[in-house]
């Protein structure tokens, strides 16, 4: 009769484990899936990133929007 | 009963009943005697096919969907990178009613209609319906709902600074696949090593298991190139003008580190977007600064002064007698700009003497003259990492005639690349040391490790450090109010540089009277070079077409920006901001 529970608790606990294991990659993949989604999400912005750093985009806004100009080599003040 | 009877009849029973047993024993045994044989059969000898069978139920084998590196400037900034696109596939066979999912898809997509329908009613498998869809179209399709219709994750290269070094950069098609310029020359490195992962599956078709990650993210290596955005934007922007103004027809500038020979910019106008690449003309998709030679013109005198400067024949004072302007050898007749009487060498290259220039050549022969030109690299590749490079055109001297020399002698029946004319002025920088010109910085791995970095490589030292020393100073004078080079002066900076103005081969395969090609090589500032700089304008049209007018003036621009960008502190001290000239470079 013990043997017997013995052997039931031990299928019962495999039958557990496997589960588990099931449960948990699909947990993982789950896990990887949003992972993906935030690195698709940061891809993106890095994408936006560059496009607004872009050289010429900067250099218009200087210069129409803000009024700035390039400082003349008189006007520049060299610190030692 | 007869009692013996019974006892044989008993024996006779007992001998039948242990032949049975004995038998179905012997059944029995034979039975699992097959059975051990089969389970051993199976276990030892076709273990291999029966794990491949189960396998092949629960794994699939996918190809990874690889995204391309990116190209990074010298400062680690995106010049092109990868974009999650998506791509509408469809499986005609799974079409009930393909003339209304034709309609709705060609409405969305705004494709033709009748094309769509074809595909929808073909008897293949797999069609594309769009590739590259942008995010609302594919959001609108999925809203239809239509069975039958797949969306593919794909990846799509991308230009954030759109037409910004587009020629050097080039482009990719539609599979990922390099076809122009560094996407092409760096393809291998770019693209990676098409990996294949398996996936486990469950009885639903579920993917399950880590490790599947990968399958999505994995990358090719990044490439880093020497070039600087925001010089690439001055040149270009500078260039731009420059053609514009004098209404060329194409325009290249080259911004080149003398003592390394990194290349900052390399810039072609007329511009693409290579986002959009085949809407424009297939000629603006060459890297011109690298694969079309050019006769150089003036600039070329350099070289012939090196040759007699290095072989002793001449020194910068050296008198030569410039015959008033007008010079005949044989049936040719060559002109200055300006007659002169008596000039020396420095002026020779000064006020860019023809006349003067040819006697230099008649006093060096052909032989020196040609040795001097190939050891500074012309008539040879340079070796640059762009597809696609000229090698220039330089006869050997043995077949050069008496004008032939002297054409040579200042620039024409020569034809140079771009970038090899940049070289060999960044050597005269150098000290005389012949820099190979490189556009790869590094090569790093998708983690950010160094696979491949690209170290300063000395070619050769093509003149002594005097004479490269007595050339700076003739390239000065050259900058001065007096030279043809004045509008390349920069205040603060001491400049060396030299005009070129060349007359073009037309149809007629005889020198034109109104094509030209403008052109002007510098560096600065004099004492440390740190950049060195060519413009070639090809073909101006609007006011003067002369190297000293049209290039100069862009030269000035570029290397007026780029030294501020690059913090190379303009001169102080006695003569302030004008002490340009006379200049004596004794370093």
């Amino acid at each position: 009769m013990v043997v017997m529970l013995c052997f039931l608790s031990e299928i019962f606990f495999y039958a557990w484990c496997r589960v588990q294991v099931v449960q948990t990659g699909y947990g993982i993949s789950e896990g990887s899936r949003h992972q993906r989604r935030l690195l698709a999400l940061q891809r993106n912005l890095n994408i936006e990133l560059a496009r607004l750093k872009s050289p010429k985009r900067i250099s218009t806004i200087a210069q129409e929007q803000l009024g700035l100009l390039k400082p003349g080599p008189e006007q520049v003040i060299v610190i030692p | 009963m007869n009692p013996w009877y019974n006892k044989a009849a008993k024996n006779q029973d007992g001998d039948r009943l242990s032949r049975r047993i004995l038998t179905i024993g012997i059944f029995f045994a034979l039975m699992f005697g097959a059975i051990g044989a089969r389970a051993f059969h199976l276990h030892v000898f076709q273990s291999p096919w029966l794990s491949k069978v189960a396998s092949n139920q629960v794994e699939r084998s996918v190809d990874a969907r690889e995204k391309r590196g990116t190209i990074y400037d010298s400062k680690h900034r995106e010049l092109a990178m990868s974009i999650d696109v998506m791509s509408i596939a469809a499986s005609p066979r799974r079409f009930e009613d393909a003339q209304s999912a034709a309609e709705a898809l060609s409405q969305i997509l705004d494709t033709d209609k009748a094309s769509l329908l074809a595909k929808l009613n073909s008897e293949r498998r797999f069609v594309w319906i769009k590739r590259h869809v942008t995010p609302r179209e594919g959001e609108r399709i999925q809203l239809l709902g239509l069975d039958g219709i797949s969306f593919i994750p794909e990846h799509s290269r991308f230009y954030p600074n759109k037409a910004l070094a587009a020629q050097l950069l080039g482009f990719t098609g539609i599979d990922g696949h390099g076809l122009e310029g560094l996407e092409y020359n760096f393809d291998r490195h770019l693209k990676g090593s098409g990996q294949r992962f398996t996936v486990v599956r469950d009885a639903l078709g579920r993917r399950f298991m880590p490790g599947e990650f990968n399958l999505f993210d994995t990358r090719g290596n990044d490439v880093v190139l020497t070039i600087d955005q925001t010089v690439q934007y001055i040149a270009e922007r500078t260039l731009e003008a420059g053609v514009n103004a004098s209404d060329a027809e194409t325009g290249i500038a080259i911004v080149m580190v003398p003592r390394t020979g990194e290349i900052l910019a390399l810039d072609n106008y007329p511009y693409f977007n290579p986002n959009t690449f085949s809407d424009f003309d297939q000629t603006r998709w060459r890297n011109r600064a690298v694969t079309d030679p050019f006769e150089p013109g003036s600039t070329l005198k350099l070289f012939t002064a090196a040759a007699a400067l290095e072989t002793g024949i001449a020194r910068p004072e050296t008198l030569f007698f410039a015959e008033n302007g007008k010079y005949r050898i044989g049936r040719n007749t060559i002109h200055d700009e300006h007659p002169r009487a008596w000039i020396s060498l420095t002026q020779i290259i000064q006020y860019s003497s023809n006349i003067g220039a040819a006697k230099l050549a008649e006093k060096i022969g052909p032989r020196t003259l040609y040795d001097t030109l190939t050891r500074f690299g012309f008539s040879e590749k340079t070796g640059i990492e762009c597809p696609g490079e000229t090698a220039g055109l330089l006869l050997p001297c043995r077949r050069w005639s008496r004008m032939d020399t002297s054409a040579i002698a200042f620039g024409q029946g020569i034809s140079v690349s771009a970038l090899q004319l940049v070289r060999a002025v960044s050597a005269i920088a150098n000290d005389g040391y012949l820099m190979r010109p490189h556009i790869l910085k590094a090569i790093l791995d998708p983690n950010g490790g160094l696979v491949q970095r690209t170290q300063p490589e000395t070619i050769r030292q093509v003149v002594s450090s005097e004479t490269a020393r007595d050339l700076r100073n003739m390239m000065a004078a050259v900058v001065s109010p007096e030279g043809t080079g004045r509008r390349a002066f920069l205040k603060g900076y001491r400049v060396c540089g030299k005009t070129g103005t060349a007359q073009k081969v037309d149809e007629s395969k005889s020198y034109s009277e109104d094509k030209f090609t403008a052109s002007f090589v510098g560096f600065a500032p004099a004492e440390r070079p740190e950049i060195a700089i060519v413009v070639v304008i090809d073909e101006p049209k609007k006011g003067s077409y002369h190297g000293s007018v049209v290039a100069a003036p862009v030269f000035r621009r570029i290397a007026l920006e780029v030294l501020d960008y690059m913090n190379v502190p303009p001169l102080r001290g006695p003569g302030g901001m004008n002490a340009s000239y006379p200049l004596e470079i004794t370093g």
